[in-house]
């Protein structure tokens, strides 16, 4: 694996000495800065209300408020959209570009295995995709310091961030490894995992039913996530994540095995 | 070192190189000459384990590229044609970052770069943004990282193609000089480089080999004797009647180009390895025709390629 610590640390030199992942950060952390401001500020005004009412009514507070529930579920929930806007500008580049150059012919005839290559390229998109979320801790810390929080669903909702971001990333490394166009490897990563995730929109209406219904909810790319944003942490749903990255991290392998020029 | 039998390659219907077969020996400075789309970067990535062959095999330092591919790229140092490089690195942390993928052990790792580019002469741009280096710095920097690891075997892909011509002449000395002791393959369709650096020639066309030969036996071989270019002037009509009457002369071939003053040149291609020229200018003096140039013709590779492709021709329609 010394190869792949030498491809990571090219890669992670390469993120942050170019503007795409400072570009990548900034924009998801004003989106959740956003989202955050608007679920917290929704959270105070109910909460001001049921104060007021249980005052009119004479009845004693009732503190049964949740502020996990009201601000950090759906915050993870919006994470794991904004990041399936954002993650394939991270892997776009990886193949892509060494596609364009020809730098994949001298990285492929060096005495290195093509896995240990892409694991490289992949540790290093999901290093960055880590550091954009550890910036985000600021707001259960935040919420943490104004009401009382759980620790638990805080920890899987980022556990599951994480696998979730593993698959998307491994999806993007395999479309980034097929063309030497960024561009095509982007839209075509993006057009995949939106595809993943409007399935469930797919599932809440009438169109389908039986046995395709629960097939379509078992392959939505983000209904797949709503237990770990709720504290849950389902074998399954972590499986899924898990089966994706490989399936996409192990077609990554095919196509530099196969690399026909 | 290199062993390469039967090799073939094909994309569809289209076969890139087929059916070849060449053995190098440890030491040996090959260069493999032939026009764009000739093979041989097909070759060169076959043989550093790129791509795989359709058919046949190739051997090297006694490894099966097929089979085991990660040993013998151990011993390769690699130049791929138009030299790519990640733009966006410094020099020597691209050497660094080269070396490390190579095996190079960390302690030896900054000696190792720093012994690569002093051997191509790039110490001076050390610390600059690939991306802002001239043509002829970067392909240092391409030759740097082939031999940062100390190969046996070096492959280079037209080592010198895009460069001016004083450049041209740097990139061949430092090839000539870090080819000590190895063993190198390198392409051109340049043959005046290859004859320079090379010891031993392979011509490659549609695939295929067409000539494989010491450097110095090639044009020798296929010139079939003596050829002279011949300016004169007078009446071009009778000094051809008067070369074709000659019983040395072989073929006679006015050319369209004339020398200064409207003479005409003629090319002459003699039936035999003796000097012709003596003769021949006594025989056109003797016939009152002026001389103004007669000398022997050096083929170039444009006309060797020609020619081979001609034998090939007729040996197939025999």
């Amino acid at each position: 694996m010394r190869a792949t610590w030498q491809i990571f640390r090219r890669e992670l030199g390469a993120f942050f000495t170019s503007p795409m992942a400072y570009v990548v950060m900034t924009l998801f952390l004003i989106i959740m800065g956003f989202f955050f401001f608007v679920l917290t500020s929704r959270f105070t005004q109910s909460f001001g209300e049921m104060m007021m009412w249980a005052q009119m009514q004479g009845m004693p507070p009732d503190f049964n408020f949740n502020a996990n529930e009201m601000i950090l579920e759906p915050l993870f929930y919006q994470a794991a959209v904004v990041l399936l806007f954002l993650a394939p500008m991270l892997t776009m580049r990886l193949f892509a570009e060494e596609n364009q150059l020809g730098t994949v012919e001298l990285l492929l005839t060096c005495p290195v295995r093509d896995i240990e290559v892409i694991l490289g390229k992949f540790l290093a998109s999901l290093t960055v995709v880590a550091v954009m979320f550890a910036l985000t801790l600021v707001y259960p810390i935040f919420t943490a310091y104004q009401t009382s929080l759980e620790i638990g669903p805080i920890l899987t909702g980022y556990i599951g961030l994480l696998l979730l971001a593993s698959a998307f990333l491994a999806v993007g490394i395999f479309y980034s490894s097929l063309t030497e166009n960024q561009i095509v490897a982007g839209a075509l990563t993006f057009a995949t995992l939106l595809a993943l995730w409007l399935i469930a929109a797919l599932v809440q209406t009438d169109a389908v039913t039986g046995g395709l219904q629960s097939f379509l909810t078992e392959t939505s790319i983000i209904l797949r996530y709503e237990d770990f944003a709720r504290g849950v942490i389902n074998l399954g749903d972590g499986l899924y994540y898990l089966t994706i990255t490989a399936l996409g991290l192990f077609l990554t392998v095919n196509v530099l095995d196969s690399k026909v020029h | 070192m290199i062993e390469v039998s039967h090799l073939t390659k094909r994309y569809g219907e289209i076969a890139a190189v087929s059916d070849i077969s060449f053995s190098v020996k440890k030491g040996e400075i090959v260069g493999l000459l032939g026009p764009n789309g000739a093979g041989k970067s097909t070759t060169m990535r076959i043989l550093t384990g790129f791509l795989p062959a359709t058919g046949g095999s190739a051997r090297v330092a006694g490894f099966d590229m097929a089979k085991q591919s990660l040993q013998a790229r151990r011993l390769i140092g690699y130049m791929p044609e138009n030299t790519p490089l990640y733009l966006n690195m410094t020099v020597i942390k691209y050497l660094r970052f080269m070396a490390a993928l190579k095996g190079v052990p960390a302690r030896e790792r900054a000696a190792a770069v720093d012994r690569a580019m002093e051997s191509t002469a790039a110490t001076d741009v050390a610390g600059r943004l690939i991306r802002n280096l001239s043509k002829g710095y970067r392909q240092r920097v391409g030759l740097a990282q082939a031999i940062v690891a100390d190969p046996q075997i070096l492959i280079l892909d037209e080592p010198t193609i895009g460069l001016d011509p004083t450049q041209i002449i740097e990139i061949r000395h430092l090839i000539s000089a870090m080819a000590n002791e190895r063993t190198v393959i390198l392409s051109s369709h340049i043959l005046h480089e290859v004859s320079e650096i090379c010891e031993r020639v392979m011509i490659m066309h549609r695939g295929e080999i067409i000539a494989d030969e010491r450097t110095g036996e090639l044009s020798k071989r296929l010139q079939h004797g003596q050829t002279i270019d011949l300016a004169a002037r007078g009446d071009a009509g009778a000094i051809e009647k008067l070369l074709r009457g000659h019983p040395r002369i072989k073929k006679v071939q006015r050319l369209k180009s004339e020398a200064p003053g409207g003479a005409p040149r003629f090319r002459i291609e003699a039936g035999e390895e003796a000097d012709l020229m003596p003769d021949l200018a006594r025989a056109l003096v003797g016939a009152g025709v002026d001389v103004l140039h007669l000398g022997e013709h050096r083929l170039s590779l444009e006309e060797i390629f020609i020619n081979l492709v001609r034998d090939q021709g007729e040996r197939e329609v025999a």
